[in-house]
């Protein structure tokens, strides 16, 4: 496995496996609302058995039938209530929390597409590994997975979250400025695109950063969450690397405050 | 306020829901209105609520044995147990066409559900067009075929209910319609996706994304409910067979076979950005064919023991349904052409895209083929088309075959028709299936190409050569059967190649995935499924129907004899022998019954298993008796039996006598095709695929 693409599943799995369960938890209003059905049918069980009690546990058939068409019927107009209150709402509102959830929906997608995009590489390197594919073949398609792929994750996330190795890799193929800021973030590049530079360059800029500089993200992990076990940087509330996985140790104030002692 | 008012009040609400729905997703979608969109999710939703209800209302009258609902006189009976009460339903037309309605609302809110963040773009034209479909059938129960219409009469007209048919009451007939219906009725959603994709021009591959699990659950229905059919038949029918080409049993297949091209299409697009028009015609072509096939068994159009009956006014209908959606589809096919230009290009024919185009054409050509031959003797019952035929069409027919003659009047179509036609189609879908894996994506090279067929190859030929030299061994040959059927041995020679290429895939996998890590061979072959079901269920599906080809291939020797037998006698069924040891009269509550018995004999003269075919007289469906077979299974075939004709006073007995061998083999095979599914629908979003 090449070290990119080791890099790139590496940083990518665990958060993966993160974003997930966070995807899969409901809402709060999610929650009330099946808490609320949940009460109701363990009342309209306990009632229901209650009467097959009471009456020596002969219900008939018809019975049960006719307390299953109630519910259905129960269920049919809260249903249609929920339609009246969905047109009845102001549009303004609607639009509102449908924005919101959209917002949320492009992330998701975005991150959907990386793993969609990461298992066609990894379905590629299997192919060839079972010699399907012509190694020319393979580079071939592998690259164009692998731009994708980047692409995917500049738009999800800023260039200075990336794996410092995937960083690296990105900057050697020239495929990522020396800078950090993002052109279309509104920064001035105040660096010309180059050629890729080495690892020199890039030790001598995060030797120069302020660690106390704005809070956009920085190229070396320097002054955000940084991971002791991969170096990687993170969001300054992240309990847990999304490279690597690692918990992370110190807080960033302490980091932070770790880093001004050493410069 | 009587069940049937509130059952049809029931109906109008759901009629008239639908046709808000749609307003609503209509113009939710033309002013880009979050609220009218929202409004029609909340329709959908509401729709199948309503639906539900009318369903467990009409439950409730045949459990309460309203006999005033002329649907559940016609259908209930007191006698009849729950069970039985509850399936009747769907036992006959207007019931069914309301379980329609329940499965299409109920599958409708839960795509709708689940795709209204994910594909947010899509849901507006997806829920119009899923209202629309839902409306179409609500009209019909609504105007044409209610459930809840009462009758007229006073009420001391009304007497107690028939009951189900009898050929119903059975636990086959129980799974056999409600699975086949899963499977049509769900291929309304990856309908209403590809339309939706097509309209909002979004045609990439995040709309089959959406449905994928949807066609495959439908796949899965399908084929359960084509089997089911397919083992009833066998057991119940008594002629010995499994599949006849009943124009009803077709109506299963067709959707089946276009679902089958689309679930393997639908990769090329994933993996090579090809075959979009054909992944938009496939998915449309399914939901056509279950409209279709739903034609044929309520219009009366074909003849058939399993259609529900004829209905004038439900062929127009179903009629108009089919051409407004050809006219919409190809319309829409046509404005979103450029969009759906490949982003690469087919490069080498001996390549996996070449292989799944010839899939594509194979299953999409065998499903018109039969959709054509279907419709083809309801053709030939009018004179119009006779006349056009033998003007204009026939001179084309005998450049193929010189010898078709000129139609004077209303034909039918034979088994022996489709098997002439789709056994060598069937072998060559078997022969793609050992390819497909073996060729790579774009081309394949030639020292690859010799390192992936040498083994399947050989496999291929030394199962050819096994069964040419040991099918004539085991056989004796008594009843003068030619041992050589050259199909026969063509079908144990890809399967013994397609075999080969599963195990193959498997070993290679296992090898692979050891360099990359410590595992044991049982741990690596775990872990390649847990990573990639995808792949590896797909190859258990494989599997699986190499088990069923190897049945099918068994049918190539099957042996039968129709002979009167008197008690005492014994007679020779290939190396058994079979002895008559009398009848038997008994009688239960619905049926009078006349049971044959019979002895299984080997060579040796000794009994190794007792036959008990028979003949039932339903008191509602006394003209009608029921033929009961019975069978001996076994791993190598069946001895099967059934009663054509039987005297009770002279014990005289005409019998059918069957050897089948291999039959067992389908149903097993059938059984490791679904695992396979099963596994391929449980893939998760977060699984890796091959080795990481």
């Amino acid at each position: 496995m090449s070290p990119d693409a080791a890099a790139v599943q590496t940083s990518t799995a665990p958060a993966a496996a993160s974003e997930a369960a966070a995807e899969a938890r409901p809402s709060a209003s999610q929650r009330r609302e099946l808490m609320t059905w949940l009460v109701a049918t363990a009342v309209a069980i306990a009632v229901l058995l209650g009467a097959v009690v009471a009456m020596g546990g002969r219900i008939e058939a018809a019975t049960w039938g006719l307390v299953v068409a109630a519910a259905a019927m129960v269920f049919a107009l809260r249903s249609l209530y929920g339609m009246v209150i969905a047109l009845a709402r102001p549009a303004i509102e609607t639009a509102l929390e449908q924005e919101d959830v959209a917002a949320t929906a492009g992330v998701r997608e975005l991150r959907e597409e990386r793993r969609r995009v990461l298992r066609a590489i990894n379905e590629l390197q299997f192919d060839y590994e079972m010699g399907k594919l012509s190694d020319e073949d393979y580079r071939a398609v592998r690259e164009g997975y692998e731009l994708r792929a980047v692409e995917v994750m500049r738009s999800l996330e800023s260039e200075s979250a990336l794996h410092p190795e995937l960083q690296q890799e990105l900057r050697r193929r020239g495929l990522i400025e020396d800078d950090s800021v993002e052109p279309d973030e509104g920064q001035p590049d105040e660096s010309a695109p180059e050629a890729p530079r080495d690892e020199e360059d890039d030790d001598e800029r995060s030797a120069e950063a302020d660690p106390h500089e704005s809070d956009q993200a920085q190229a070396e992990p320097a002054v955000v969450n940084a991971c002791d076990a991969c170096e990687g940087a993170n969001e300054p509330d992240a309990k847990f690397c999304k490279h690597c996985g690692a918990k992370l140790g110190a807080s960033p104030a302490e980091a932070e405050a770790d880093e001004e002692a050493e410069a | 306020m009587t069940i049937s008012t509130l059952g049809t009040i029931a109906l109008l609400v759901l009629f008239i829901m639908t046709v808000v729905t749609a307003a609503l997703a209509l113009l939710g979608a033309v002013r880009h209105s979050e609220r009218l969109v929202e409004g029609s999710v909340q329709g959908i939703h509401g729709i199948f609520a309503v639906a539900l209800f009318a369903s467990m209302l009409l439950e409730y009258a045949f459990l309460a044995g309203d006999y005033t609902i002329q649907y559940v006189q016609k259908n209930g009976h007191p006698e009849m147990p729950i069970f039985y009460k509850i399936t009747a339903f769907w036992g006959s037309l207007d019931g069914s066409l309301l379980f329609w309605v329940l499965l299409l609302s109920l599958f409708a809110s839960l795509s709708i559900r689940a795709n209204r963040q994910r594909h947010r773009v899509l849901i507006p034209h997806a829920v119009l067009v899923l209202a629309l479909v839902i409306g179409f059938f609500s009209a019909l129960l609504l105007f044409l075929k209610n459930p809840f219409a009462p009758y007229l009469l006073t009420p001391g007209a009304t007497m107690q209910g028939k009951g189900m048919n009898p050929l119903l009451q059975n636990p086959y007939m129980i799974f056999h319609p409600p699975s086949l219906y899963l499977g049509m009725v769900s291929m309304a959603v990856p309908f209403a996706f590809g339309m939706s994709a097509l309209i909002t021009g979004h045609v990439d591959s995040a709309w089959q994304r959406s449905v994928r699990r949807w066609v495959l659950f439908s796949w899965l229905f399908l084929s359960i409910g084509l089997v089911l059919g397919g083992l009833w038949a066998y057991e119940e029918l008594g002629w010995g067979g499994y599949w006849a080409w009943d124009p009803v049993e077709n109506a299963g297949l067709l959707p089946w076979l276009m679902c089958t091209a689309f679930l393997h299409s639908v990769m090329v697009q994933e993996r090579r950005g090809m075959l979009k028009v054909w992944n938009l015609v496939l998915v449309i072509s399914s939901f056509f064919m279950t409209i279709y096939g739903t034609y044929l068994t309520r219009s009366g159009v074909v003849q058939s023991v399993h259609a529900f009956g004829e209905s004038p006014e439900l062929a127009w209908s179903f009629g108009g349904l089919m051409i407004a959606i050809v006219v919409v589809s190809v319309a829409l096919l046509v404005w979103r052409w450029p969009l759906l230009r490949s982003r690469n290009e087919l490069e080498s024919v001996i390549s996996r895209e070449f292989a799944f185009l010839l899939n594509n054409w194979l299953f999409f050509g065998s499903s018109v083929f039969i959709a054509l031959v279907v419709i083809f003797p309801t053709l030939t019952d009018m004179e119009g088309f006779r006349s056009f035929y033998n003007s204009a069409l026939l001179p084309i027919v005998q450049v193929v075959s010189s010898d078709a003659p000129r139609l004077t009047g209303r034909i039918t179509i034979g088994p022996s028709f489709y098997n002439h036609y789709m056994s060598p189609v069937g072998l060559a879908l078997l022969f793609l299936t050992g390819v497909g894996p073996l060729v790579a994506w774009r081309k394949t090279t030639g020292s690859s190409l010799v390192k992936q067929f040498v083994g399947p190859l050989v496999a291929g030929a030394v199962a050819m050569v096994l069964a040419a030299v040991v099918v004539p061994l085991v056989r004796t040959g008594t009843t003068g059967v030619e041992f050589v059927s050259v199909m026969g041995l063509l079908c144990f020679g890809l399967c013994g190649f397609t075999f080969w290429t599963i195990v193959q895939e498997y070993v290679r996998g296992v090898r692979v995935r050891r360099g990359n890590r410590k595992q044991s061979v049982i741990e690596a072959l775990i872990g390649l499924m847990m990573k990639a079901r995808r792949r590896y269920g797909g190859y258990i599906v494989h599997l699986g129907v190499v088990l069923m080809f190897f049945g099918f291939a068994g049918n190539s020797y099957k042996i039968e004899r129709k002979l009167v037998m008197h008690p005492g006698e014994v007679v020779q069924l290939d190396d058994y022998q079979i002895r008559h040891d009398g009848i038997e009269a008994t009688q239960d509550w619905q049926k009078d019954m006349l049971t044959v018995k019979l002895s299984v004999l080997d060579e040796d003269g000794d009994v190794i298993s007792e036959l008990r075919p028979a003949k039932w007289w339903y008191y509602q469906l006394k003209e009608q008796p029921t033929t009961e077979a019975s069978r001996y299974m076994g791993v190598e075939g069946d001895v099967y039996a059934s009663v054509a004709d039987v005297q009770l006073s002279t014990g005289w007995t005409r019998l059918n006598l069957y050897y089948n061998p291999l039959v067992n083999w389908v149903w097993l095979g059938f059984s490791i095709m679904l695992m396979g599914g099963i596994i391929c629908i449980g893939t998760r979003k977060g699984d890796a695929e091959g080795v990481s």
